[in-house]
């Protein structure tokens, strides 16, 4: 089974051989791990003639959350193979979303303004912390979809921008 | 004083939870109150009741005086703790709950005003011949000659204000004014007071600060120091008590300056004197905290006194600890457990947290506001739980503290704990050489370099291997509810696969 797997800005291709009995050769970005595998309770117990050691995985949509004790956290997002081209592309998460969920406090651009690039577009505050979301290229307000108060999810566009 | 029964818990998160097991203990009955953001929170939820005060912003709920004591009131209380953050240090809070005949559980509103103004802090502890931090309170005409005699760098600080914010450092006469300025418009707007004053910035210092206890009748007791200087732009990350850099002469002077600074403002309930430890061993008073302090586990896990309990009896009239009776053991250290990305500039994490689990091990204490399944809000600060742990001293304690923190498990919102992690194994933490730029200035760089490195092969193998065992895949292991610890056969979740082991300490 071939997986490909996104971190921060990362890309890995791991594959998956299992060859029976719970021993599996795993390949990651080319490199060979030899591993027995067992499950126990919610978590799966890795070895190789080292020893063993304890991983906890939970998934939520194609998002994956890693923790193994004495090798710390990972968190991936599994991609589908086929969507890479359009990835590499550039078609990542767009630069005038909120990175996280939060409130709208401000909104500084309406519908047909000309804006310059690091220009002030909207304010989302979450926790005590102010963010500023800066269109990112000179261009022409589209559409705000962001009202001050409402609240905002994480990466779901607020503004677009067309050309000017 | 008639005995307290029903308690109103103006606050939310952690501490909320905190009071609610303090009232069990008692024998009180505790009122929650959330906001729409919290209608399922932890707190409601460990309650005996739980009133909604209102909608999820602050202002209108946790913030609402009116509000706080509407719901006391509806509710049959005799008391309210403001816990911290919020309303905690309002003066205003302390007179209305007096005013309605509600007890306040913390200083009077007198304390805390005189308190709140730094500049009668200050006034104050010179009065009780505490030190303070060179500085100047005069008006702005003499500010540049003052900052010259104070020395250079100064630090702007509000009147009103109070950890760190608003705060400017300025380093040479050129740009005081611009920062008297702008540190007055801050000071304004957060605080509704533009006065402003200065005090000579200090350079590697270390934070230390006295727990006290006040009966409000001039009786006053120290519940000895912590060392808080591991933070992030004035944000405590690691606490510790004792403090490993005062003998036992330093100690004494401190913790006495504190008990005396707290007697002369007939200080009721429990506090905390935070003082600047400079390099030449001198100490500074730097202001009055006039509530519980989210560190206080440190303490009481060291003291052997809860403190949030001696909070609800000096309340109820009852007399204070005698100070010979206080006599810290052990050594205590507490990570805070944050959501929020370290890696990308500590940005705020929201959501739900799908797996929680912290290793229940011999000295380990957990404070926390959250459970597995809770959403966190994006409303409110981003403290998600407290892990402390204790030793007979403070290498085990670290020890113990470093052990706790790897085998902890959040999935979910992002959180600081990689970080934290790398700072119970770094050698200036383990020597216990620390300073309050220590964390920004060197150990987040290293930390940030670090965690731009590899992933671990072990976690992406872990990841995709969980994909392939059955439909549910990686779904499958996250189903079920503990941690599966009573395996008779159970692996050592400590024990390291050597092959992966990534670099760093």
């Amino acid at each position: 089974m071939r997986l490909s797997y996104r971190h921060g800005e990362r890309l890995h291709e791991v594959e998956v051989s299992p060859l029976g009995e719970g021993r599996y050769t795993v390949a990651i970005d080319g490199v060979e791990l030899h591993l027995t595998v067992r499950k126990n309770g919610e978590t799966l117990e890795l070895g190789d003639h080292h020893g063993v050691v304890r991983v906890w995985v939970t998934a939520d949509r194609d998002r994956r959350f890693v923790t193994a004790p004495g090798f710390g956290d990972v968190r991936l997002d599994r991609i589908d193979p086929r969507s890479l081209g359009r990835g590499a592309r550039g078609d990542l998460p767009s630069d005038l979303a909120s990175p996280m969920p939060g409130r709208v406090v401000k909104v500084l651009a309406a519908p047909g303004d000309e804006v310059k690039q690091g220009q002030t577009l909207l304010v989302v505050e979450a926790m005590k912390t102010e963010l500023a979301i800066l269109a990112p290229r000179d261009g022409r307000v589209a559409r705000v979809a962001a009202a001050p108060g409402t609240m905002c999810e994480a990466g779901k566009p607020l503004v677009e921008l067309e050309e000017s | 004083m008639k005995p307290l029964a029903r308690v109103l818990i103006a606050n939310r998160g952690e501490i909320a939870c905190r009071v609610i097991a303090a009232c069990r203990e008692l024998g009180l009955r505790s009122v929650a109150v959330y906001s729409d953001a919290d209608a399922e929170a932890l707190h409601v939820r460990l309650a005996d009741e739980a009133v909604a005060i209102g909608p999820s912003e602050p202002a209108r709920s946790y913030l609402a005086i009116d509000r706080l004591l509407g719901a006391a009131e509806k509710t049959g209380c005799d008391a309210l703790h403001p816990g911290y953050g919020f309303r905690a240090e309002s003066a205003d809070l302390a007179a209305a709950c007096a005013e309605r005949g509600v007890v306040f559980v913390g200083p009077t509103a007198a304390a805390i005003r005189t308190m709140g103004d730094k500049r009668a802090a200050r006034a104050l502890a010179r009065e009780a011949e505490v030190p303070v931090v060179p500085g100047y309170e005069g008006g702005i005409e003499g500010a540049g000659r003052a900052a010259a005699a104070i020395g250079w760098p100064v630090l702007v600080k509000a009147a009103l204000g109070g950890g760190g914010k608003g705060m400017r450092r300025v380093d040479d006469a050129h740009g005081l004014d611009e920062a008297l300025a702008a540190a007055a418009r801050i000071a304004r707007s957060s605080f509704g007071d533009a006065s402003v004053y200065l005090e000579r910035y200090l350079e590697d210092a270390r934070h230390i600060e006295v727990q006290v206890l006040g009966d409000g009748r001039g009786g006053a007791v120290h519940v000895h120091e912590r060392e808080c200087s591991l933070q992030r732009r004035h944000q405590k990350v690691i606490e510790e008590a004792p403090a490993p850099a005062l003998d036992p002469a330093l100690r004494d002077r401190m913790c006495a300056a504190a008990a005396r600074l707290a007697a002369r403002v007939s200080y009721r309930s429990a506090g905390t004197c935070e003082f600047l430890l400079a390099p030449d061993r001198q100490f500074y008073f730097l202001e009055m905290n006039t509530r519980i302090q989210v560190e206080h586990p440190v303490t009481e896990l060291t003291a052997g006194i809860d403190l949030v309990k001696a909070q609800f009896r000096i309340a109820a009239g009852e007399p204070l600890p005698a100070q010979e009776s206080i006599a810290p053991r052990g050594h205590a250290i507490e990570a805070r457990l944050t959501a929020e990305d370290p890696v990308r500039g500590f940005l705020p994490q929201a959501g739900p947290i799908l797996r929680f689990d912290v290793p229940n091990l011999p000295g380990i204490r957990l404070d926390s506001g959250f459970a597995r399944g809770d959403t966190v809000p994006a409303d409110y600060d981003s403290l998600l739980a407290k892990v402390i742990a204790w030793g007979a001293d403070r290498a085990e304690a670290l020890g113990r503290l470093r052990i706790a923190l790897d085998g902890t498990i959040v999935h979910g919102p992002g959180t600081n704990l990689e970080l934290l992690r790398f700072l119970v194994r770094h050698p200036r933490v383990i020597a216990g050489e620390l300073t309050t730029q220590l964390l920004e200035a060197e150990l987040l760089p290293s930390f940030l370099a670090r965690a731009a490195g590899p992933v671990p092969p072990v976690l992406l193998a872990a990841a995709a291997i969980a994909e392939t065992l059955g439909g549910a895949g990686a779904a499958a292991a996250a189903e079920g509810a503990t941690g599966g610890g009573s395996d008779a056969d159970r692996v050592d979740p400590f024990h390291r696969l050597g092959r992966f082991r990534i670099g760093g300490a």
